[in-house]
């Protein structure tokens, strides 16, 4: 599982370059020019990997955006949302895993999401997830070795279940790795910070 | 766009395949064994396709799972050689198919039928039928038929018992052309009955093994040297692919192989629920808006001007905008979203990205055809509160008031002219001599409103190539040639005005809606049509009233008209019973100048996919209407959206009828008000609110 796992992370985000968007979304062009943080990120499913770029920070709360027009929501680098892969994770409520993660601790926790179904409504989902500390883990971002601790956060909801993992950089208080749910129809999404 | 297979192939590609396929389809595309039926059904609201052939008989099924316990199902069969001078017979049917109890631990399921009630009569039959699963892998089915299931072994009716009335079966189709297409009713469950049964053993993941004991004699058939059998006994093998596709080799009869191969789709899983369109913009941090150039000017020009392009890349027309004591009215036309909820989304968060700070309401209506149809009022700290909120579908919803925009004033706008250069394919079913033809070639499409309410419109059509006109049935309709003669009018090659009208829309009132229209409403009529429509913004019972003057066009499609003219209209009302199902009657004067009413019974989906029928039933008779007896029909309407995953008003509509006559018809005029409003009152707009955020 770890094995297979790695393997796509690393070939989904060392193949992003080639896969660009030869004409980006005329958004993302302009984010181009601003010079805003920009994040790696692959939808594991669709074999896809790029760079995202941040559109809007309100709140603690990111939107990146992709050169094709997908959006992916972040909160410390912990997943909130997405939009532009079909049956999007419209909104999360993550708050109990969120202090768990960034505190670098072990526990049970609830989250919440709520999911654009194939008739258009909001459909909510309740999860309960075991986050466990994995231990400190080195990992490479661009040119820089950083020290991390992976914590994983195994969920089971009535209808699914996932396993979500976070890089967290301790000094900071921020995931800046992660594999994380985006929901059953979008797969496991992977993102990683460009080095900050 | 326009063709049914085109579409139906289209639904196969890029569709999810459905989920539980554990119901079989029979060979005649209903749940079943390989001719007899079971008690199974498929799950609400799928829709499955078959095509079946053995030895001369091709049986094309649509059915679908109206309710979880009642299924329908329209067929087209072509029987080889079936008809008294050794012509190949072309048939239509309807089957209905009811649920009574559900499987349980020890009681089988339950069920009971209509095959052919009101067609041809020669798949005429009805059942009562048993299915009791054992195990994972094995289903037993056993039933009581009648009609043409009732023909091996019958046996006196049990139904006797309880009334005189069901021991005999008057003959059914044999009164000629005239009475086909009448309810069979007056035969359903009477005269013998036989009983059938099988097994179906699903010895692997995808394969399965039917065998059946057949009621059936084919004695028809049999008569006419198209089907010989030596054995009551049928046998099957079917693999279901993991695309949804199923295919089944049988043997049949002892004498004859057959094939089939269905399709089960779920309309409410589209290939990309929710689509894949690209994200809205985020709501940025007010300060930041705040901070922008053309919010630190004196008058509002720039600030127009930068909203206008700002909605106009998300296909959003802006309308107007006044902005005063912290409040700012947006008018806006939708052009590109199937689901306003997503239009007004949009638009919202790109009103607060743009407005200054102190906007705190935005009054956001919704314009079409220059009639402001409804206002919803957001407040500006609910947006910014809920945008990531796990509930903020929901909540931003509850706080969100919807009103009718009648009082809104009208903004001026300037002149708006369209073109659109497109090809077109015209398709015309059932037709004996050659069940689809069709019309292929290029059409202009051209729109210009000088002022809001006021629209010029033009179809013009250049047909390239085709055989509908080539049909030589010619009609023989006593009623006047009102649809029928829609051959002569395909015939020629010479650019066809399709439409070319001046209509006027406005808001009579509160809840109120008017147009008028005047020119070539439609291919075969012009003249003058008037329609006021009363929809609620909250409610789920809306009224019309439409009137017509029409004169019958000539066949070239140019701009002269032939002798014959009419009045007609019909009052309207069309409820929404929930769930998905809308109901309409359409009441008055149809275009051969009979009287009668319309009654359409549609279940939609929450993504805009929509099944329906309808029937006619006017003054008339039988007789005069001819082969079918009455209007009626199937409709289909697929949004494009559902089939591309990318955001468009377009839908891909499909009527079947079994047969086009005169009686019944309708006049077909553009941009109805019911239609235009459609999506845009208060319950649709909640229905589909998830896509708000999206």
């Amino acid at each position: 599982m770890m094995r297979r796992f790695f393997l796509v992370l690393l070939l989904a985000l060392t193949g992003c370059a080639a896969d660009m968007a030869p004409v980006p979304d005329p958004t993302y062009a302009a984010l181009m020019q601003a010079g805003v943080p920009v994040m790696q990120v692959g939808v594991e499913a669709a074999g896809t990997a790029t760079f995202a770029r941040r559109e809007t920070l309100r709140g603690g709360i990111a939107t990146f955006l992709t050169p094709d027009g997908v959006a992916v929501i972040v909160q410390d680098g912990m997943l909130r949302g997405t939009r532009g892969l079909g049956a999007d994770m419209l909104a999360s409520d993550i708050a109990a895993s969120r202090e768990l993660v960034l505190s670098m601790r072990s526990g049970r926790v609830e989250r919440l999401h709520s999911f654009l179904d194939g008739e258009d409504r909001a459909a909510m989902r309740r999860y309960v997830c075991d986050i466990a500390v994995q231990g400190p883990r080195a990992i490479g971002l661009g040119t820089l070795q950083i020290d991390t601790v992976l914590l994983t956060e195994d969920c089971a909801g009535s209808e699914e279940e996932f396993v979500n993992y976070y890089w967290v950089l301790p000094a900071a208080r921020r995931v800046v790795q992660s594999r994380q749910w985006g929901g059953a129809f979008s797969g496991m999404i992977v993102m990683r910070d460009v080095a900050p | 766009m326009d063709a049914l297979w085109c579409l139906i192939a289209a639904i196969v590609i890029s569709a999810a395949p459905a989920t539980g396929r554990a119901e079989q389809l029979s060979f005649y595309g209903t749940p079943g064994l390989i001719d007899m039926p079971s008690a199974q059904v498929m799950p609400d609201g799928n829709f499955a396709v078959t095509s079946g052939y053995f030895g001369g008989n091709l049986r094309n099924t649509l059915s679908f799972q109206i309710t979880p316990r009642l299924s329908g199902a329209f067929r087209y069969a072509v029987i080889d050689g079936f008809q008294s001078d050794g012509a190949t017979l072309y048939d239509r049917s309807f089957d209905l198919h009811l649920a009574l109890l559900p499987e349980g631990a020890v009681m089988p399921s339950v069920a009971m039928g209509l095959r052919d009630f009101g067609g041809t009569g020669i798949y005429s039959s009805e059942y009562l039928v048993a299915s009791k699963s054992i195990g994972p892998d094995l289903t037993i089915t056993a039933g009581l038929g009648w009609g043409r299931l009732g023909a091996r072994d019958g046996f006196a009716n049990p139904l006797g018992r309880l009334s005189d009335h069901f021991d005999t079966r008057p003959d059914v189709g044999e009164g000629g052309i005239g009475t086909t297409g009448q309810l069979d009713f007056g035969a359903w469950f009477r005269g013998d009955a036989a009983l059938f049964g099988g097994v179906t053993w699903q010895f692997a993941e995808r394969a399965t093994l039917v065998a059946e004991y057949s009621s059936d004699t084919y004695v028809r058939e049999a008569e006419r040297g198209v089907v010989r059998q030596t054995s009551p006994l049928n046998l099957g093998l079917r693999y279901g692919f993991e695309n949804g596709v199923d295919v089944g080799i049988y043997s049949l009869y002892g004498t004859g192989v057959g094939a089939s191969l269905s399709y089960v789709s779920d309309p409410a899983r589209p290939a990309i629920p929710g689509g894949r369109e690209a994200a809205a913009p985020s709501i940025m941090p007010r300060d930041l808006v705040a901070g922008a150039g053309w919010n630190r000017q004196d008058d509002d020009a720039e600030l127009r001007d930068v909203l206008r392009l700002r909605l106009g890349a998300e296909g959003i027309d802006l309308r107007g905008l006044t902005v005063e004591a912290g409040t700012a009215r947006v008018q806006m036309e939708n052009q590109r979203w199937p689901v306003p909820a997503q239009a007004l989304g949009r638009t919202a968060r790109i009103v607060a990205n743009t407005l200054p700070p102190g906007v705190r309401r935005f009054e956001l209506t919704f314009v079409t055809r220059g009639m402001p149809v409804t206002m919803v009022s957001l407040a500006r700290d609910d947006l910014e509160a809920l945008e990531h909120d796990v509930d903020g579908a929901a909540l931003m919803l509850a706080r969100a008031q919807i009103t009718d925009a009648a009082d809104v004033p009208p903004i001026g706008q300037g002149a708006a002219l369209s073109l659109d250069l497109s090809p077109y394919l015209d398709l015309s079913y059932f037709d004996p001599d050659r069940p689809v033809r069709a019309d292929l070639g290029l059409q202009l499409s051209v729109r210009y409103s000088p002022a809001p309410g006021l629209m010029f419109s033009g179809l013009l059509r250049q047909p390239v190539i085709g055989n509908i006109g080539d049909a030589t049935r010619v009609s023989d309709s006593v009623l006047p040639h009102v649809r029928s003669d829609a051959a002569l009018y395909a015939t020629g090659s010479d650019p066809e005005i399709s439409q070319l009208t001046a209509a006027t829309f406005f808001r009579p009132g509160r809840d109120l809606f008017g147009r008028v229209t005047v020119g070539y409403l439609e291919p075969m009529f012009g003249g003058l049509s008037a329609e006021v429509l009363w929809r609620p913004v909250d409610g789920l019972l809306a009224l019309g009233l439409e009137i017509n003057h029409v004169w019958q066009r000539n066949y070239d499609q140019g701009f002269g008209f032939q002798d014959y003219e009419v009045l007609t209209g019909h009052a309207s009302a069309y409820y929404a019973f929930g769930n998905g199902f809308e109901g309409q009657i359409n009441a008055g004067r149809y275009l051969a100048g009979d009287y009668g009413a319309t009654v359409r019974l549609d279940r939609v989906f929450g993504n805009g996919f929509r099944i329906g029928a309808f029937a006619t039933l006017t003054d008339a008779s039988f007789e005069e209407f001819g082969e079918g007896s009455f209007d009626k029909g199937i409709v289909i309407e697929v949004p494009l959206t559902w089939l591309s995953g990318q955001p468009s008003r377009d839908v891909v509509r499909q009527v079947l009828r079994p047969v086009l006559r005169d009686g019944g018809a309708r006049i077909q005029v553009a941009d109805r008000l019911y239609d235009l409003t459609d999506g845009y009152r208060a319950d649709d707009l909640a229905d589909e609110w998830g896509k708000f955020w999206r």
